[in-house]
């Protein structure tokens, strides 16, 4: 009678007996809903804590670039404005100035260093650091003016981590800065624009 | 023998716990997603606004650049390839200030770059005045 009472009260119309009740387990779709919705949230959750991480991580490179690219200018307007300025390659320039300084830019990839002279003392050194993959070459044409442009890194350069900001110089160039089909991401390009003396 | 077959029971009747505890963490991670998505879009914004922004000023110190020393109100300067290529619907405006009684030689004009809409954002604009040989009249 007791085992009786003990099984009426379920939904189930069969009786079960006790070995069934102390059935261990669970039916085989609830464990798959479980599963489903577990792995929907942790997803859920996953993507949301790496779009806060890499919006973090943009934000610094972007601050980056752009920090770098107003000193950058504002140091060539002046060096410009204070002497004459000539782009000898792709990748040096040498502005000299009234009282014999002779100022040096020149580029070692996404990176531009400026070194003053007063005869053969050093004077001043200065870096622009660019983000890692950017591309920085002086051009001059026939008036004078010169142009630096700055090639933005492809959305496919691949980033030393947080902390580690001069490793990615030790990579080779095709690591740091990958040929991608301008199709898939047009690289941008920004442009300084320089009055030089006729070469 | 009883009791433990009723614990049993009930530890079987606690399945729907985990539906529910599912739905309330569902729920939770809406909420925050639902708070985070216009959070990140502002920032996005806010990050193409600044770049805008220190871009328009670079460009404007090249048309400075580019500009001859002294303004002839017919030919006023136009932005460059490279800017126009990313802003597609920026325009550059070029205004004649009124002559300083001060500095009659000089002229003052005044250059402003101005992004009409991006998506969605509000009309964007950067100025800057220079200063130029004024040009002589003309009989």
């Amino acid at each position: 009678m007791k085992r009786r009472e003990l099984v009426d009260h379920s939904l189930s119309k069969t009786i079960r007996s006790p070995q069934q009740i102390l059935r261990r387990g669970s039916l085989f779709h609830m464990t798959m809903i479980y599963l489903t919705m577990a792995s929907a949230l942790l997803t859920l959750a996953g993507t949301v804590l790496h779009t806060i991480l890499k919006a973090d991580t943009s934000d610094r490179r972007e601050a980056l670039f752009l920090t770098s690219l107003l000193r950058a200018e504002q140091q060539l307007r002046d060096d410009a404005d204070a002497g004459s300025l000539k782009a000898e390659s792709a990748e040096v320039m040498i502005a000299t100035k009234s009282d014999q300084t002779i100022v040096t830019w020149s580029i070692d990839r996404g990176i531009l260093n400026r070194v003053v002279r007063q005869g053969e003392t050093k004077t001043a050194t200065d870096r622009f650091i660019f983000p890692a993959g950017s591309q920085v070459l002086f051009q001059q044409d026939e008036t004078g003016t010169i142009v630096v442009r700055i090639v933005e890194p492809s959305a496919f350069v691949k980033y030393s981590a947080a902390g580690h900001g001069g490793s990615n110089l030790q990579k080779p160039v095709e690591v740091t800065n990958p040929r991608v089909n301008s199709a898939i991401a047009k690289p941008g390009v920004v442009e300084i624009v320089l009055r030089g003396v006729t070469p | 023998m009883q009791k433990t077959q009723l614990s049993l029971l009930r530890q079987r009747s606690r399945r729907g716990v985990l539906v529910i505890e599912a739905i309330i963490g569902a729920i939770i991670l809406g909420a925050a997603i639902a708070m985070l998505v216009p959070a990140m879009t502002a920032v996005r914004r806010q990050r193409m606004a600044q770049r805008f922004e220190t871009l328009a000023m670079v460009e404007l110190n090249n048309v400075e650049e580019l500009l001859p020393e002294t303004i002839d109100p017919a030919s006023l300067p136009k932005l460059t390839g490279w800017f126009q290529g990313r802003y597609q619907q920026a325009v550059l405006e070029a205004e004649l200030l009124p002559i300083s009684d001060d500095a009659k030689t000089l002229q003052p004009l005044k250059l402003t770059i101005r992004q009409p809409l991006m998506e969605s954002m509000p009309e964007q604009k950067v100025s800057v005045v220079i200063w130029r040989k004024a040009a002589e009249a003309t009989p």
